[in-house]
């Protein structure tokens, strides 16, 4: 699960002074843009790091960064050295299982490793053996879960989003949507998963707290219930039907949503033109478009709701619109723009102002939609 | 046999007083608490307690692109914004192997070193009132950086929170009376840096305060992690801009000012100096930035997607070594997203620095850090 | 005397003062944040009334409509007194202030003593609020403003009693009455003999004002209010304004004793026209002077400030008193004090100077407590 594959390029010279002073300890050089990087056994972490800071040829005394990864299966902790006698830098990761995190501690070494240890401990639950003074840093006491680790609920959403842009782009390259729906469906129910777990780990903190349990047993407690919930979970998933693409998908609820919007608009310009017309004004005026709304929004009540088709959306104007069609709305809409603009250079020219610089340009865009239909 | 009686049965019980300077206090620049054990004047233990401002600043990046991100490191360092959004694309555009534009390095430099001006200026005021001036100091240096976010809001339209840099240059370009703006800024904030000098520098009381307080020696200040300021103070000569040269620092002719003792009076001089040096190098940038070309890379996507890998890119911003750690895994969004927050570390040995001094110390040595609460939470 | 019967002559005089004193607070409120606004490039108050200068009387009313907030635990009777006992001894002791030689309310022979005795008792009301507050804060204001007003009541009292043992009186020298004491500067103010003794009250004078530099009681931990910070509206008002009445006080002694008062230059016959203004525009001088040092000068640490008192001003208040002495024992001419005095001042000068500049001595590293807490592995 490494994203820099260990390489047998030749080593940089601080590699080099490594593997002289270190005959022993085996290491794999991971090139990165601004450091060597190097990736130790997490048994000869310590004598690497003591013999790092203490050796003449590589004195590394300052402990700039140190951080923890969640790689899924294993944790990592990089460290990032430099040494201000020598001026060269490095950075050492060390992996260990998820399900046994511990890892010896630096603090006698570097004291800049106190809080950064105490924060990698809070915030993936790796143990730091020998750190005098392990708790939490930034979180409360007793908060329950590790939350940078990518099992906590936020990295639910983070794996179905990658797959859900992957997945678009797959189907915009092919041109079939048709399978839109199942993905949609599948980040419902992972976002309704992760809502699910959320409430089990508020509730069980609750419990916990309630029976006064102390911070460790209630982290237990958390823990188990977050436990006892997937196995449930899992039993549910494996015994549920496929997901019905009963549920319209959201793409077309939004296009609906916005053509409905679109009418609404219409309505009310078309009932405010008519107003003001008749002679109306202020109160009366926002009276009639009231009354207008609510008799369009009674029409759309009563006409029997479009179902959402279940059929790829190819059809009708709810179509993603061909690369021509765009390139013909753009030009259209530019050349609109254009005649606005020049008509209220003339207009202004002319010395109209207000209400007939409107109707001015208004007049120029009816002639040239006239223009546009009979062409 | 029987050990004998204890012979001062009878001696006076004292108990030492907890004193909490706590979350909310005027002095303590932000959310921060320190629980300190005090034996009448003097203090014997410190602990710090940091946290009030966590808000996952490392975990909500994961769910956001590159160039969202940009908005979380302007939030973590919020009195030098460009520096922290410096880094950050630094850290992309060496996982790209992006190369920026000449014209975006220069407005990049006279940004970031304006920010670093700007923010030693928010420092001398802020540390004045710690160290009782009624707000002259305060006042003065709040002055120079209006002028300075005048210029910044002319730029990017923002006072704070700029979200300006991009990975492969800068969101876009300066306005056109941009240098003769600036020249104004390096003329009004030299001679504010003048005032204030001779307001602090020499002033008897404040020697007296600050003098010889809680002296850092270069060993331990390489050992706890100092940077920034804090161990230029301490006399080592270690300057990122020189040491580990980013974006185009090396065409730059200025000096390191460093201290002899590492205590508080020398970081308020290293500081001080500091600011001059960076408006010599914004000077010279002026000078030599291209009048006109691109700024920003040619060739990228909507959607920034480095290869897979990793990188901890680093810049001298104000506070210290503001280190960005960033692990990709060839999607849109970074794996791993860690921020070293030069407050965070310069804050850790508070303790060791702290302990053996009397109250009102505590506070100024606290002050003389130049912490910002929301890089060391995070 | 006004209209001959010493009781309404008194009362009379008594409601002048009852009057000028809340003016006098607010005209000095207002001065001095307009003054500091200044020396920190900003205007000071501007909006309420032309200039601002309503601003004061706006904060009044704004202190005055405060809801009365005494903390639960509060030691009652002395939380409540105490800001009583703080205005009071200032109060009384303006009644014996001459401002000319008619304009006071009751002159006494022993006018300087009673001043300084009286005064000095509002130290009981700060110990008193610090106390009543019970609140470690405050407890531990009290404890350094008591500390701190103490320890420079002393050089205080001694600077003045020096200059009171070599004034000329038309019967020999030295007397404890202010008038007295301003007639005789008719030639020359007695700055011009006794430097020492003026640079000795006047840096006393800042201290028993807990202004900057020595404003530690009040900037406990650089804000929180040290004695005062329990209190609230009329109550911290009445704290506020006794340290106006103090600021008078003080400069208008300071001026009266060794600038001359309203005798030098202008000589005691001019009439009330011309002295008033004179002795105004002398304590406004001290006045400003006081707003100037508190706008640019840091605080200092308690034990800097005890430092300095009891091993700077002090040995030097005893020294000018005996030169002072030995001037009135040996028949010495006035050019003797003068130069005594001065080569003192000189002196003064150069231990504060090294004082300050002295590098701080370390202190000890992390102790053997938390050296217990170190890893080993």
């Amino acid at each position: 699960m490494s994203e820099g594959a260990a390489t047998d390029q030749a080593l940089p010279p601080v590699l080099e002074r490594v593997r002289e002073a270190l005959p022993d300890i085996p290491f794999q050089y991971v090139p990165t843009p601004l450091d060597p990087a190097v990736v130790v056994a997490r048994e000869h972490l310590l004598p690497f790091m003591t013999a790092l800071k203490e050796d003449e040829r590589l004195a590394f005394d300052y402990l700039r960064c140190l951080s923890g990864v969640d790689y899924l299966d294993e944790l990592e902790v990089v460290y990032h050295l430099r040494s201000f006698r020598h001026g060269h830098t490095i950075a050492v990761k060390v992996r260990m299982p998820a399900d046994d995190p511990r890892v010896p501690s630096v603090v006698h070494l570097w004291k800049a490793a106190d809080w950064h240890e105490r924060e990698t401990w809070e915030m993936f639950g790796i143990v730091f053996e020998g750190h005098p003074d392990l708790r939490p840093l930034l979180t409360e006491e007793g908060l329950g879960y590790y939350p940078l680790r990518k099992s906590h609920p936020l990295a639910e959403i983070e794996d179905w989003q990658e797959n859900l842009l992957e997945e678009v782009e797959r189907l915009a390259a092919v041109g079939a949507p048709a399978a839109a729906p199942e993905a949609v469906d599948e980040r419902a129910q992972k976002v309704a998963l992760a809502q699910k777990k959320a409430e089990v780990i508020k509730k069980a903190r609750e419990e916990a707290r309630a029976k006064g349990l102390s911070a460790e047993e209630e982290r237990r407690y958390v823990q188990e219930a977050l436990k006892r919930f997937e196995e449930e979970a899992a039993k549910e998933a494996a015994a549920a039907p496929a997901p019905a693409a009963a549920r319209p998908s959201p793409a077309d609820e939004r296009a609906q949503k916005v053509a409905l919007a679109q009418k609404k608009a219409e309505v009310i310009k078309k009932a405010r033109e008519e107003a003001r017309a008749q002679g109306l004004s202020g109160e009366e005026e926002r009276k009639y478009v009231q009354e207008a709304v609510r008799r369009f929004e009674e029409e759309m009540a009563a006409a029997p709701a479009p179902a959402p088709p279940p059929q790829p959306p190819a059809a009708q104007g709810k179509a993603p619109l061909t690369p021509a069609e765009r390139a013909a709305r753009i030009a259209l809409a530019q050349k609109k723009a254009e005649v606005i603009k020049k008509a209220r250079e003339e207009a202004r020219a002319k010395g109209l102002t207000g209400e007939e610089e409107r109707k001015y340009v208004q007049e120029a865009l009816h002639r040239l939609e006239q223009e546009g239909e009979g062409g | 046999m029987a050990a004998p009686a204890p012979e001062h049965r009878h001696e006076l019980e004292t108990i030492d007083l907890y004193i909490n300077v706590g979350p909310q206090h005027p002095a303590t620049h932000g959310v921060f608490r320190m629980v300190l054990t005090v034996n009448g004047e003097l203090v014997e233990d410190c602990d710090p307690v940091i946290g009030y401002m966590h808000r996952g600043n490392e975990k909500l990046p994961e769910n956001c692109d590159y160039r969202q991100a940009i908005g979380y490191h302007d939030r973590t360092d919020y009195l030098a914004q460009f520096n922290t959004e410096w880094t950050f694309c630094l850290a992309v555009e060496k996982l790209m192997g992006l190369e920026v534009p000449e014209r975006a390095e220069y407005i990049r430099v006279i940004l970031g070193e304006l920010n670093r001006v700007a923010s030693h200026m928010m420092w001398v005021g802020a540390f004045g009132t710690d160290v009782g001036f009624f707000g002259t100091p305060f006042m003065y240096a709040f002055r120079e950086r209006e002028v300075i976010q005048d210029l910044f809001e002319a730029v990017t339209g923002e006072r704070m929170m700029y979200n300006y840099f991009r990975p492969g240059g800068v969101a876009w370009d300066l306005p056109d009376d941009f240098e003769e703006h600036c020249r104004y800024v390096i003329e009004h904030v030299r001679r504010g840096i003048d005032d204030l000098d001779a307001l602090m520098t020499d002033n008897e009381v404040f020697l007296a305060r600050c003098r010889g307080l809680s002296p850092v020696t270069p060993e331990q200040a390489i050992n706890w992690g100092l940077s920034g300021p804090m161990l230029r103070a301490c006399g080592v000569r270690h300057d990122l801009r020189r040491a580990e040269p980013y974006s185009i620092y090396d065409r730059f002719d200025f000096e390191i000012p460093v201290g002899t003792q590492g205590d508080v009076y020398d970081r308020y001089l290293v500081r001080m100096e500091e600011m001059r040096q960076s408006l010599r190098i914004v000077e010279q940038a002026l000078r030599q930035m291209p009048r006109n070309g691109p700024i920003m890379a040619a060739g990228l996507k909507r959607v920034l997607r480095p290869p897979p890998g990793e990188v901890y890119a680093r810049t001298e911003s104000p506070r210290g070594e503001y280190g960005v750690y960033i692990v990709s895994r060839g999607g849109d969004k970074p794996w791993r997203h860690k921020v070293r927050g030069a407050s965070f570390c310069n804050l850790s040995p508070l303790r060791e620095m702290v302990v053996g001094n009397y109250v009102a110390d505590a506070i100024i040595i606290l002050g003389s850090i130049d912490i910002v609460l929301c890089e060391v939470d995070r | 005397m006004i209209g001959d019967n010493p009781w309404l002559d008194g009362l009379l005089r008594l409601l002048v003062i009852a009057v000028a004193i809340p003016v006098a607070v607010i005209v000095l409120n207002y001065l001095e944040r307009k003054v500091i606004g200044r020396v920190q490039n900003r205007l000071g108050p501007m909006r309420v009334g032309p200039y601002g200068t309503l601003q004061a009387v706006a904060d009044t009313i704004k202190l005055l409509t405060k809801e009365d907030v005494r903390p639960h635990s509060a030691d009652r009777w002395t939380f409540e007194l105490a800001p009583y006992v703080v205005v009071v001894p200032s109060v009384v002791a303006l009644v014996t202030l001459p401002l000319t030689e008619d304009l006071f309310v009751r002159n006494l022979a022993l006018g300087l003593f009673f001043i300084l005795a009286v005064s000095t008792l509002s130290i009981v009301g700060l110990v008193m609020a610090g106390w009543g507050s019970d609140n470690k804060y405050a407890i531990l204001g009290a404890m350094r403003s008591a500390a701190q007003l103490i320890s420079y009541e002393i050089p205080l009292v001694m600077a003045a009693v020096a200059v009171a043992m070599v004034a000329h009186t038309p019967d020999g020298r030295g007397t404890l009455d202010l008038v007295q004491i301003v007639d005789g500067q008719g030639r020359v103010p007695y700055i011009v003999w006794q430097s020492l003794a003026f640079f000795i009250f006047t840096v006393a004078a800042l201290a028993e004002l807990y202004r900057q530099p020595f404003d530690i009681p009040v900037a406990e931990s650089e804000v929180v209010g040290g004695p005062f910070v329990e209190y609230s509206g009329m109550r911290w008002a009445m704290f506020m304004m006794a340290e106006y009445v103090n600021l008078v006080l003080l400069s208008v002694l300071a001026s009266l004793v060794f600038l001359g008062g309203w005798n030098w230059p202008l000589g005691n016959q001019v009439g009330p026209a011309l002295q008033v203004p004179l002795i105004v525009l002398k304590t406004a001088l001290f006045i400003l002077f006081f707003f100037w040092a508190r706008a640019i000068l840091p605080r200092l640490r308690i034990d800097q400030l005890m430092a300095y008192s009891w091993q700077v001003l002090l040995p030097l208040a005893f020294y000018q008193i005996i030169a002072n002495g030995l001037v009135l024992v040996y028949d010495w001419p006035d050019v003797v004090l003068g130069l005594l005095s001065g080569a003192g001042t000189v002196a003064a000068a150069y231990l504060t100077y090294r004082m300050v500049r002295r590098p701080a001595p370390l202190r000890a590293r992390v102790p053997a407590a938390a050296a217990a807490r170190e890893v080993s592995v």
